[in-house]
């Protein structure tokens, strides 16, 4: 099963572990991937960052990684929960979770469906600090992230 | 008609989150280039051409990503976005 959610309000990552152990098929493997918002960068110490984001190209464009991604491996749950708006250093952002019967498969999915989100999935960072607000630039070391799976 | 999107930076350097256009303003023919339709926006915003020139701008037709020789129609939605950086 494909569960997607793009929101503003913060997420319960126990209670999304608990949805991804119930399948079906009883998986073996669980794995989870969070990512938060660091309180630092090159411009000095970040108070919060606004997301932005194309709502009609979001959630196709992950169910699209989703769904390549159980064509690859063998797997019984992924959930992908993004935030956007104005969210607070150190809170989270993202998550994405992966059941499968198998943790090869599941960290390999893991890692496969958060490397394509940082380059398909039509989000902005703006970095807000204490002096200004600025649009973060996109690395180049996400795009090569993608060589791998080629 | 035409929906015209635009997100993050660009939209902050154009000033303008999208427009909508009918295809007849655009030419006479039913259906058109994502080249000719910069064109077309470049000659009404001459300030525009420069800020898409300086850098990287992607383009979607209907939310798929798509290049410059992509041909639209009638009911369409273009979207021109800098590269993502989510997660």
């Amino acid at each position: 099963m494909i569960n997607i959610h793009i929101q503003e309000a913060d997420f319960d990552h126990s209670e999304l572990y608990n949805g991804l152990r119930s399948a079906n098929t009883p998986p073996g493997a669980v794995v989870t991937f969070t990512g938060l918002v660091r309180d630092f960068s090159s411009h000095g110490d970040v108070q919060a960052i606004y997301l932005e984001h194309y709502p009609a190209m979001t959630e196709k464009t992950l169910h699209k990684i989703a769904v390549t991604a159980q064509e690859r491996w063998q797997l019984e749950n992924i959930v992908i929960v993004h935030r956007v708006g104005k969210i607070t250093a150190r809170e989270q952002i993202v998550f994405v979770g992966v059941a499968s019967l198998h943790r090869k498969e599941a960290f390999q999915a893991c890692e496969y469906i958060m490397d394509y989100l940082k380059n398909d999935a039509p989000f902005w960072k703006k970095e807000i600090t204490p002096t200004h607000e600025l649009w973060v630039e996109n690395k180049k070391s996400d795009s090569e992230a993608l060589d791998k799976w080629r | 008609m035409i929906k015209i999107l635009f997100f993050a930076r660009l939209k902050d350097q154009l000033n303008c989150s999208g427009l909508n256009l009918e295809i007849n303003d655009l030419d006479n023919q039913s259906s058109i280039t994502i080249r000719k339709l910069l064109d077309y926006l470049f000659n009404k915003n001459p300030s525009w051409q420069s800020t898409f020139e300086h850098q990287q701008v992607f383009i979607a037709v209907n939310q798929e990503i798509v290049g410059r020789e992509t041909t639209i129609k009638d009911g369409d939605e273009v979207a021109f976005f800098p590269p993502v950086t989510g997660g």
